[in-house]
């Protein structure tokens, strides 16, 4: 434990002198060139498209998708071709067009195609939820860092986040955030990449052990498991276990059989499985079903199968950093040829928590029966290598995960004060500031308020971000851009039903703490009819209010879509 | 020694950057948005036939990315069995689907890219 706490300070005092560095490169160049100078020399493809993509290489994606990989198997991967398809859909469909018109935000683009401020305010409220959704995740993921390493409270480690934000947030603006955003991706490649090569090594070299395909996997060693919340545990045939309960300051041992079907612990309970045993799954998040981690996911005829799907495709258009970063390119052109690159970048780094998952199944599935499988990737290392090579490889995948966790806090900090300050503020320097104290502020006192959120798996918290940015931000830029009827009426009934839907949605979830269950089998057709119905009013409405189509509609569609050269004729 | 010719070499073009406006910006700078010209009227088939093109071009892309990904559904669906085959203990359906759909999606890109390029070409844009 010694090793790991030194070798996490030296790594964080790593981090540290490489912004200062960055910092102090980036003050030399500032100081060689007038500002004008600069504002007109962007950085290189490389350097932006690394900065864009780095935005976006979270924690979640990081940690989450591999705990997810680990719970549900390979079922869980379509996640990954869903992000790679929702890139495709923002390089095909939104880029070029959201750059011709030189917007800064989503907000930008609602006001400027529509001439609505009623719409750019619902606009921006969309955003900044989508917004603090992410920032939430990184939050709990900077508390499931510090859970994973010291006995802190977590809101030490959320509190750290939210001032670490708030002051880079404040401090950063222009190349110097696309440096520091570009550096840090590569050091996050690095950080999570070369241990995952090194450990798919030492697995070789440990005879390539396998779990089983189609059943459950097994514990390698006699375990013991401390239940620290109350939970439910599933097990798909009787599994023999000793149950420790403390019964008035006495411990006592039962020896029981649990047989198949669901079961409740209360916080305090020890359980020790012997090996050989089959690991009992806690039930959230829901476990692969019938035909094992390896088998297919939902058939074709189920809706619940395709609504993360549907979800996480559109919900990448609607991603809060995109337009800042694409704003920056010199052309749209270059913002064409950017999004290429930075999808690249992003689906390489899908690869990662694929390896870590496979990994994680064969050693650490104990993590599996009470349910913190974000873990999987923090203690995978320790248990394959145990000694100095897994320190050092646990150091450096913490610090992958830090940094993951400050860049991507300060890039939707930075979008989500730009959104705040000019919709609700009034704009001004001043007024940023404040936005960004409420962007980074806001998201701590939701997990001070309800800690029991720091409890859900971050997958699922990031979940609930791309599924409302995909009914009401998508909707929005996709019939915005390419269908010239859309009316300010229509915009704002497609929003209102988006937001709504999306807020009923969310409290009828039976694991959130003001939660009003709903019954099971609407919750999957409900949220994927939400993702048809509201692109539905919003071309319904504007249908009946065609009146209300902007006049001057055909310029704005001239400057969306036509060459720059052709469309110069046109202003 | 230079020669008169690499002397007299003009500098090699600027990239121009393209200005742009946020509606704030737009506002502070007293800058309002033109009315509908009859000239822009007269136009309307060239913006409209424009977007067609590029919306075909955008649809066809999303099409081939949606087709690659049922092809593999279609696999499982018509043959459930491939979802449990497993090579070196490895579900390779459902690895196929993880690890090589998202590139194979990413590689399109690029090709739209080009395709779009060409749209926008000056020359290509009718009137």
């Amino acid at each position: 434990m010694t090793e790991l706490a030194g070798g996490l300070l030296f790594v964080g005092c790593v981090m540290v002198m490489t912004l200062i560095t960055t910092g102090l490169l980036n003050r030399r160049r500032t100081a060689a060139g007038a500002g004008f100078v600069l504002a007109t020399a962007p950085p290189g493809s490389l350097l932006f498209a690394s900065a864009a993509a780095g935005e976006h290489l979270s924690a979640v994606l990081l940690l989450g998708v591999a705990g997810l990989l680990l719970a549900q198997g390979l079922q869980a991967l379509g996640s990954l071709s869903a992000v790679a398809l929702g890139c495709v859909l923002l390089a095909v469909l939104v880029v070029t067009p959201l750059r011709r018109a030189g917007v800064y935000s989503y907000s930008d683009f609602a006001e400027w195609r529509l001439g609505s401020r009623v719409v750019r305010r619902m606009t921006s409220a969309s955003a900044v939820i989508v917004g603090w959704c992410f920032l939430l995740a990184q939050y709990i993921a900077a508390g499931l860092l510090l859970r994973a390493f010291t006995s802190l409270p977590e809101w030490t480690a959320w509190s750290a986040t939210a001032i670490v934000t708030l002051v880079l947030t404040l401090s950063s603006s222009g190349v110097s955030s696309t440096r520091f955003q570009a550096v840090h991706f590569w050091f996050k490649l690095a950080a999570l990449a070369l241990p995952a090569l090194a450990l798919l090594v030492a697995w070789q070299m440990q005879g390539a052990p396998r779990a089983p395909v189609t059943d459950d996997p097994v514990f390698r060693v006699d375990t013991e498991m401390e239940i620290d919340r109350r939970q439910a545990v599933g097990v798909t045939e009787p599994t023999p276990v000793t149950v420790l309960v403390s019964v008035q300051g006495e411990t006592v041992a039962t020896r029981s059989v649990l047989e198949p079907g669901v079961h409740a612990f209360v916080p305090g309970t020890v359980l020790l499985f012997e090996t050989g045993t089959t690991i009992p799954h806690h039930v959230d998040p829901t476990p692969a079903e019938e035909t094992g981690w390896h088998g297919p996911g939902p058939g074709p005829g189920s809706l619940s199968g395709y609504l993360p799907y549907l979800s996480v495709a559109l919900g990448v258009i609607g991603l809060l950093q995109f337009p800042t970063r694409f704003y920056g390119t010199p052309s749209p052109r270059a913002a064409r040829r950017l999004v290429a690159l930075v999808a690249a970048l992003v689906v390489v780094f899908t690869l990662v928590p694929l390896v870590y998952a496979m990994l994680a199944r064969i050693y650490v599935g104990e993590l599996l029966v009470n349910g913190q499988v974000d873990l999987a990737v923090l203690q995978l290392p320790e248990r394959m290598l145990p000694g100095r090579s897994g320190v050092l490889m646990t150091v450096l995948i913490a610090a992958g995960v830090a940094s993951a966790v400050v860049t991507v806090s300060v890039g939707l900090a930075a979008a989500l004060s730009g959104t705040i300050s000019q919709c609700v503020l009034g704009g001004g320097s001043t007024a940023y500031r404040w936005g960004a104290l409420l962007a980074a502020g806001t998201p701590l006192l939701i997990v001070t308020a309800w800690p029991e959120l720091a409890g859900a798996d971050l997958a699922s918290i990031a979940f609930a971000g791309l599924r409302l940015s995909a009914v009401t931000i998508a909707p929005l830029l996709l019939i915005g851009i390419w269908w010239r009827g859309l009316t300010d009426v229509g915009a704002a009934a497609g929003l209102v039903v988006g937001l709504v839907g999306s807020a009923v949605e969310a409290l009828s979830a039976n694991d959130v703490p003001v939660g009003v269950p709903l019954p099971g089998a609407l919750q999957g057709p409900a949220g994927f009819f939400l993702v048809l119905l509201v692109p539905g009013v919003m071309i319904g409405v504007s249908l009946i209010t065609r009146q209300r189509v902007p006049g001057d509609v055909l310029a704005m569609l001239a400057r969306l879509h036509l060459p720059e050269q052709e469309a110069g004729r046109w202003r | 020694m230079n020669s008169p010719s690499a002397s007299s070499r003009p500098p090699p073009p600027v990239p121009r950057r393209t200005a742009v406006a946020a509606p704030a910006t737009s506002r502070a700078l007293g800058i309002t948005p033109e009315p509908a010209s009859v000239e822009a009227h007269a136009r309307t088939t060239d913006v409209a036939a424009h977007m067609r093109r590029h919306l075909r071009l955008s649809l066809a892309t999303v099409t081939v990315a949606v087709v690659l990904l049922l092809l593999a559904v279609a696999v499982l669906a018509l043959a459930p069995r491939t979802g449990v085959l497993s090579v070196e203990g490895v579900g390779w359906i459902r690895l196929a689907v993880g690890a090589c759909l998202p590139l194979l999606l990413v590689l399109i890109i690029p090709v739209y890219v080009r395709l779009a390029e060409r749209l926008d070409a000056p020359g290509s844009v009718g009137s």
